[in-house]
Order: structure tokens, then C-alpha cells, then sequence
């Protein structure tokens, strides 16, 4: 195509109209090998040299950076480049290269305080480790399992739970917000916002560990943890759970009732 | 060919013209950003509609020939002014609107359908993402068409002189640009975020 360029540098409209037949062309290619099968694990690849065929066919002959000053041509790749670089380092950063939302499971944090049995005491702060030691952290079993809702809204998915007095409950709580950060916190009635409003002060958990209406707690959880707690159900009657995050009691609590 | 007017510069280039393309350097960055930030949250939607139940290949195939067609005319405007045809100037730049006009035809319907299927910028990333990526397209082709239109409208005022050129190069080079950016939406966010969606039918 270079030999029908004009003397000026410009191409001819037949080499214009040749570009827009190959556009066309690659455009039909992609449409079909879309629906091929058997290109499955091949067609990312293909997509990503088809396009780069046409963006390039584009920018030399109908942006005319072919004939045209070299410095424009740097302007156009230098914030390509960057460009380029940018997305490729988001997207490590946010992993989706292996296209696994990241889910960490988190130890048992057990915050048992007067009517609890069984103290694990795991501490709070300890990073978890491999894949294996999060996973093991967590109970096989649990009696009882509540999660967060599964957006950015401050509720819980379930309005109450129960248990019988004595049993030993191992509750699992999913963090499956978007975004946000949760915990579980299990409180005497009616005390959920006076136990949030103390929490205030100990924002590594929002919650003081000293707190005597504390009754067991799942530890803050990011987006998309899990977390166990264990403990003995206390005496028959009413109980709160609640999110203690500051802001996050007014709406996120719900009713535990204990029966004889 | 005579070039155009353009004003000494001590890099011998015309500052319109280098502005067009420091300017559309920092436009690849403005979409890398959007694209981007729609690639990390791919996949990443906790709740429906997702991106495979959403797009139709074959509609956005049509509206992509569509676009890179328009693309092909722009530069035929282009030809036709260099060469001071103004009369087949006129008869291509109206093509080059019209075609970025039906472009933007598609993207109302698509956007349209896929708010009567539940996915508007509030429903989950998937949409935020999508509708902000796309819809900063379909505002950039937008404005295109305006100049586009404005370029045809300059034309009867006998403003637009072969040695005037430059104008519409300017216009074009902009109009190319955006033609280019939704050759990469295309490829990202439709073919191969189809593909690879979970679920999907093919790929």
C-alpha cells in the first residue's frame, strides 16, 4: 500500500478504500470465530491481534502516523503506553488474572465473656497465613451460619436466629458485602447500640473487649471473609446480634432467642 | 498539493495540530482508566444481571462495521478537501455524521433493552462500569458528530479551502480516535468479556 502513497506523503483513496475492506474483513472474522467452539482456549489471543490489526491499520493510514511527523506518533504511543500500563497494573493489583474473587477465611476470634464456655481466644490481630492454616482456622461444622447482605446495604440476611440454652453453637458469619467491612457481635437485649457506642474507641474490632454485654463475637471481617465463633448458648430468653462497624447498628442487628 | 497554512513553529509543525495529538495522547489515558477500572471489577458482581446474559454480539457487531465505516468516510472527506472537491467533501463528512449518528442510534436501543433487563449504572459493578465506560463513548462520538455537522455547515460559507484542510484534519484525526478507542471497547468488554464469562454459551 506504501507505493500508491502520493508524493505529498497522503494516501490514495483506493488504499483508503483497501483499509476499510480489511477492517470489514477482520471485523466478520472476529463476528465468526466468536461462535466457534472449537477456538475456545485460543480465541483471546486471536481477539487481541485482530484488534490490534485494526487499531493499527486505523492510526497509520486513516490517522495518517504513517506519513505524518514522528513526534505525533510518540505523543499517540507515549499515552498508549502509559495507558497500557495502567490497566495491566490494576489488574494485578486486583488479581484477576486468575479470575478468583479473592475470598480469606479468617481464625476463630472468640470474644467470650460471662456466659461463653469454650475461649479459643485466637487473637484478633494475627494475619492469617496459607491457604491451609485459614482454612483449617475455620470450623467443619457449624450449627448456625448468617452472612451480611450480599451488596454494599447494612443489613444482615437473616432477621433472627435461635438456640436452645446450653448448646454449643458454632456460628459461621459471612462477610459478602462488595465493600464493606462487618462484624458479628452477639449483645443483651437491647443494649446493641450501647455496646456499638463503646466500640467506637477500639477501632481494630469496633468493639471493647471488656464489654459485659458482650456475649460472643465474630471479629471485623473485609468484604468477602468468613469468620467462626463458638460458644455455649446462654440462658433461655432474648438476645441482639448487631454489627458494631460505627453507623452500622442502625440498621444491622437482628434477634437471637435462646428457648429452654 | 500546497499544505496547509500553517504558522512557523520552531518544530515546524502547526501548534493545532500538535494540540490534537497531545490531546489525544491524554484521551488514551482517560479511557485506559475507565477500561480498566471496568476489566478489575469484571466478573466481580455480586448480584445479576451479568455480562453475558446482557450483551448481543451480533447487534454491536453491526454498530462496530457501522462506526469503522464512518471511519472510512471521514477519511474520504478528508481526501476530497486536500484535493478542493468540496462537493464530494459535503456528500462524504454528511455520511460520516450520519453513520456516527446510527452508532449512536445503536447504543440508545442497547441501552434501552438492557435497562428493561434489569442492568441500569445503580444495579450492580458490572453496570456502574459498563454504562460509565460506554456512555463516556457514546458522549465523545456525540460531540464528533456535532463537529462533523459544524465542518459540513462551514463548507457553505466557502470557508473550507483545500489550503483550510487542517480543520478537517483536526476533526478527523479526533473522530478516528474514537473510532479506534471502540475497536479496544469492543474486543475487552464484548468479545472476549463474553467468552470468558462464567456461564456463557460459547467461548
Amino acid at each position: 500500500m506504501e507505493s500508491s502513497a502520493h508524493a505529498t506523503g497522503h494516501p490514495t483513496p483506493m488504499t483508503y478504500a483497501k483499509v476499510a475492506s480489511l477492517l470489514a474483513i477482520i471485523t466478520a472474522i472476529e463476528f465468526v470465530i466468536f461462535y466457534i467452539e472449537a477456538l475456545e482456549g485460543v480465541v483471546v489471543p486471536m481477539f487481541l491481534i485482530l484488534s490490534a490489526v485494526k487499531f493499527a491499520m486505523v492510526a497509520m493510514f486513516y490517522m495518517h502516523l504513517k506519513f505524518d511527523s514522528r513526534l505525533f506518533s510518540w505523543f499517540f504511543v507515549g499515552g498508549l503506553a502509559l495507558a497500557t500500563s495502567v490497566i495491566l497494573a490494576l489488574m494485578a493489583l486486583f488479581a484477576i488474572v486468575s479470575g478468583e474473587r479473592i475470598v480469606v477465611a479468617v481464625p476463630d476470634d472468640t470474644m467470650v465473656a460471662d456466659h461463653g464456655a469454650d475461649a479459643t481466644g485466637t487473637d484478633a490481630t494475627t494475619d492469617t497465613g496459607t491457604d491451609t492454616q485459614m482454612t483449617d482456622a475455620l470450623s467443619a461444622n457449624f450449627t448456625h451460619e448468617i452472612g451480611s447482605a450480599a451488596s454494599d446495604d447494612l443489613q444482615f440476611d437473616m432477621d433472627s436466629l435461635t438456640a436452645t440454652a446450653g448448646q454449643e453453637v458454632i456460628l459461621r458469619f459471612n462477610n459478602n458485602a462488595v465493600t464493606q467491612q462487618h462484624n458479628w457481635v452477639l449483645v443483651e437485649s437491647g443494649t446493641k447500640d450501647d455496646v456499638a457506642a463503646a466500640g467506637v474507641t477500639h477501632p481494630e474490632n469496633w468493639l471493647d473487649p471488656d464489654d459485659p454485654n458482650v456475649i460472643a463475637s465474630v471479629r471485623l471481617l473485609n468484604a468477602g471473609e468468613v469468620g467462626d465463633v463458638t460458644f455455649t448458648a446462654p440462658d433461655a430468653g432474648n438476645y441482639e446480634f448487631v454489627c458494631t462497624f460505627p453507623g452500622h447498628n442502625l440498621t444491622m442487628f437482628g434477634t437471637f432467642e435462646v428457648s429452654p | 498539493m500546497e499544505h496547509s497554512p500553517e504558522h512557523a513553529t520552531t518544530t515546524g509543525i502547526d501548534h493545532r495540530k500538535m494540540l490534537i495529538w497531545v490531546f489525544l495522547g491524554s484521551e488514551c489515558m482517560f479511557f485506559g482508566s475507565l477500561i480498566a477500572t471496568y476489566l478489575i471489577y469484571y466478573g466481580q458482581s455480586v448480584s445479576g444481571p451479568t455480562v453475558d446474559q446482557i450483551l448481543d454480539i451480533p447487534t454491536t457487531t453491526v454498530s462496530t462495521f457501522v462506526l469503522l465505516m464512518s471511519s472510512f468516510s471521514m477519511v474520504m472527506a478528508y481526501s476530497n478537501i486536500r484535493r478542493g472537491n468540496v462537493r464530494n467533501f459535503r456528500i462524504w463528512i454528511l455520511c460520516t455524521a450520519i453513520l456516527g449518528a446510527t452508532f449512536l442510534g445503536f447504543q440508545f436501543f442497547e441501552f434501552r433493552e438492557f435497562a428493561l433487563h434489569g442492568l441500569t449504572p445503580r444495579t450492580n459493578l458490572f453496570g456502574s462500569t459498563f454504562f460509565t465506560l460506554t456512555g463516556f463513548h457514546g458522549a465523545h462520538v456525540t460531540v464528533g458528530v456535532v463537529w462533523l455537522l459544524s465542518l459540513f455547515g462551514y463548507s457553505f460559507k466557502g470557508d473550507l479551502t483545500p489550503q483550510e484542510g487542517l480543520s478537517v484534519d483536526i476533526a478527523a484525526l479526533y473522530w478516528h480516535f474514537v473510532d479506534v478507542v471502540w475497536i479496544v471497547i469492543f474486543t475487552a468488554i464484548y468479545l472476549i468479556g463474553v467468552a470468558n464469562a462464567p456461564g456463557a454459551a460459547n467461548g
